[in-house]
């Protein structure tokens, strides 16, 4: 296993992406009744797995950003914010947010079990 | 160089006899079937090696949101830090053993 | 995403139950509107539920899947004819037609919805405390 491999790299960025993500999402629910709001979503899973493919200097310059989604329904306002699934989303973000954060130190808890620091 | 020890400094008679150790029990998993320890090492080290890569590829899965279940990638890596733990003990305990018959005085 | 699915799951039935009770609002709203935009009473509005992804081959996919609105129909209960002579919309006998809403039945139905909703909320903090006590594994 290399010191920060490829897949440390992505592990970082995906910390990035989520905390990019929520930022949207709370964007999504502040403006749950703004006529005419489209909703914004991070996809930063698509955006890392095509990098992935490319390789690491991909990975490292893979751009996140909010982007509007076109899927949304919308209400006869043209709002289409869902606020259940909006809070849903915060919710599993946070989490996923969470995980990626626990992996990573654990990855480098191994990477310390190999150095020899104890 | 020292000087030869005396044989009559050897310790003989059957009161001084150490029974040779039971021939280890084969692990479980068949893992420890017979080979030296140089065996066991080098089994040991392939199987940690395998491990941080499933760790490695559960950890992307993850990342780029393709993981079917959460305690898959943490069981994953769970396994691959337990085995880099046993690894570094094994390292460890080598080396101090190295070091203590390097310490014995004759 | 799999991760997921317990929370995507109990989101669609959060959205779900908040449709029912906006309809169940509208019709306890409209309960005595004799008129509307395509002439006649106010017709007493349901909801219906389906499970996502359709309702056709539902056996053959093994994965638990949420809820979603397939329909919003009228009921098609005829109107309640009430004897009102002095009312602006009574017919030549002197009855008005009424809307078809008990608000009884729409009570029912609203507390119904609430609490489904609030199931729907438990389920979804025990799924994130699940992934959350998984997480300790890492500890």
């Amino acid at each position: 296993m290399n010191l920060f491999d490829t897949t440390q790299l992505v592990l970082e960025r995906a910390m990035s992406g989520a905390t990019l993500r929520h930022s949207a999402l709370a964007a999504n629910l502040a403006n749950a009744n703004t006529p005419g709001y489209r909703p914004i979503d991070v996809d930063f899973h698509g955006v890392l797995r095509d990098a992935l493919e490319r390789g690491p200097a991909a990975v490292e310059r893979a751009p996140l950003a909010p982007a509007v989604q076109s899927t949304a329904i919308m209400r006869a306002d043209g709002n289409g914010v869902d606020v259940d699934v909006t809070a849903a989303e915060i919710a599993e973000n946070g989490l996923e947010l969470s995980a990626i954060t626990k992996v990573a130190g654990a990855r480098l808890d191994i990477l310390r079990l190999a150095i020899g620091v104890r | 160089m020292p000087a030869p020890i005396d044989p009559s400094f050897a310790v003989t008679g059957p009161e001084w006899t150490i029974a040779a150790p039971e021939p280890a029990q084969p692990a479980a998993d068949g893992d420890g079937s017979g080979g030296g320890f140089g065996d066991i090492l080098a089994r040991q080290i392939s199987n940690l090696e395998r491990l941080q890569t499933d760790a490695a590829e559960a950890s992307r899965q993850l990342a780029t949101g393709q993981a079917e279940d959460l305690p898959s990638v943490i069981n994953a890596v769970e396994r691959a830090k337990l085995a880099m733990e046993l690894a570094s003990t094994i390292r460890t305990k080598a080396v101090e053993a190295y070091q203590d018959i390097w310490r014995t005085q004759v | 995403m799999g991760l997921f699915d317990a929370i995507d799951i109990s989101a669609s039935g959060l959205s779900a139950e908040r449709l029912r009770m906006d309809v169940v609002a509208e019709n306890l709203a409209n309960a005595n509107t004799t008129r509307t935009a395509d002439g006649g009473p106010y017709r007493r509005k349901n909801v219906v539920l389906e499970q996502q992804g359709g309702g056709g081959f539902a056996s053959a996919l093994a994965r638990a899947r949420g809820v979603q609105v397939s329909a919003i129909v009228e009921d098609p209960t005829p109107p309640r004819r009430v004897y009102d002579p002095g009312h602006p919309d009574a017919d030549a006998d002197g009855y008005v037609e009424m809307p078809n809403v008990n608000p009884v039945t729409e009570m029912v139905d609203l507390i119904t919805a609430s609490r489904a909703y609030e199931a729907n909320v438990t389920a979804m903090q025990t799924a994130k405390q699940m992934f959350t006590k998984t997480l300790e594994v890492l500890r």
